[in-house]
């Protein structure tokens, strides 16, 4: 017996590696957990070439910002690419970001196409804003900051506790 | 013989590593030293090193102190494993926003946050008696309206 997934609806989760991926890895195991019978499948996006066992399909893209040397890596025309690539193949309903830069640029895509736009800040800001943070702030429709502390800068941002 | 883990995340650190392979190992012979070196080109003269593991809990689960990076992925996973911990921001980083998360927990005295390599030696010293407070947080509880707003 097979089962059809065609009803599922598709969720973008954007990441970059380290805590960033280990953000994301937390908050989809929540999910899945809280809503065991969901109909959600989540495709991912990130510079991590690794991915986990909950996505049903991985792509690769590049770092937006050399962590050393402060070069930024727009690669626009790959990046538009990538973007082509998955949402013409995936009936995709949003995007989940926990960042960082390069979400942004995915970010605004998923916007002008009228796709859902969720950002989870940081878990490592209490009293400064991130680069990613500032502009997600305005771009997202729903902005969750970890720490309450955020709240001082992000004044309309939900607080969601710690992942 | 105890052991000391020194771990940098997935950025290198390598002032970190060769400050603590000349300046403090030689204070604490009675720790085995172990480093995590990412990318980094410093390879330590005592002690054993690699750059990346897939395993790197259990290194954290066999450790007796730990001094990391403050990445905040890091210092949650140590924190909720109940390690004690001495954190020291790396700024080599462009971005120097290890130092928020660094002293945010320290205030709550839930680790040993070391700016200046200078103070790592009494901070091992310092942490075998300090009583550092168990680690709290209010857990993520934004799931179910997260699912609910993709879905509707």
């Amino acid at each position: 017996m097979t089962f059809s997934n065609t009803n599922n609806l598709k969720v973008l989760c954007v990441y970059g590696e380290g805590g960033h991926k280990a953000q994301m890895n937390r908050l989809i195991l929540d999910i899945t957990s809280e809503n065991s019978s969901n109909k959600i499948s989540f495709i991912t996006l990130s510079d991590d070439t690794k991915t986990h066992d909950w996505s049903s399909k991985h792509f690769v893209t590049s770092e937006f910002r050399d962590k050393k040397t402060g070069k930024i890596n727009f690669e626009i025309l790959n990046r538009y690419r990538m973007f082509k690539d998955i949402f013409s193949k995936n009936d995709i309903t949003g995007i989940i970001s926990t960042g960082p830069g390069f979400c942004v640029f995915y970010a605004i895509l998923a916007k002008v196409l009228g796709l859902k736009v969720i950002h989870i800040e940081t878990w490592s800001r209490f009293d400064t804003s991130s680069f990613t943070g500032r502009i997600m702030y305005r771009l997202s429709d729903k902005f969750y900051v970890q720490n309450i502390e955020q709240l001082e800068i992000y004044k309309k941002a939900i607080y969601s506790g710690r992942l | 013989m105890k052991k000391l883990f020194i771990t940098v995340g997935t950025t290198s650190f390598d002032s970190l590593i060769k400050y603590i392979d000349k300046n403090v190992q030689p204070n604490f012979t009675d720790y085995k030293f172990i480093y995590q070196l990412a990318n980094g080109l410093y390879i330590p003269k005592n002690g054993d090193s690699f750059d990346f593991s897939d395993e790197i809990s259990t290194y954290y689960f066999e450790s007796d102190v730990i001094i990391c990076h403050a990445g905040a992925g890091t210092i949650y996973q140590l924190l909720e494993m109940g390690k004690s911990i001495i954190t020291v921001p790396n700024l080599e980083r462009i971005d120097k926003h290890q130092s928020d998360i660094a002293r945010n927990m320290a205030k709550s005295n839930f680790l040993v946050c070391c700016e200046e390599f200078e103070n790592l030696s009494d901070s091992l010293k310092d942490i075998t008696s300090r009583s550092l407070e168990a680690y709290v947080k209010e857990p993520f509880f934004k799931s179910t309206e997260i699912i609910e707003y993709l879905t509707e």
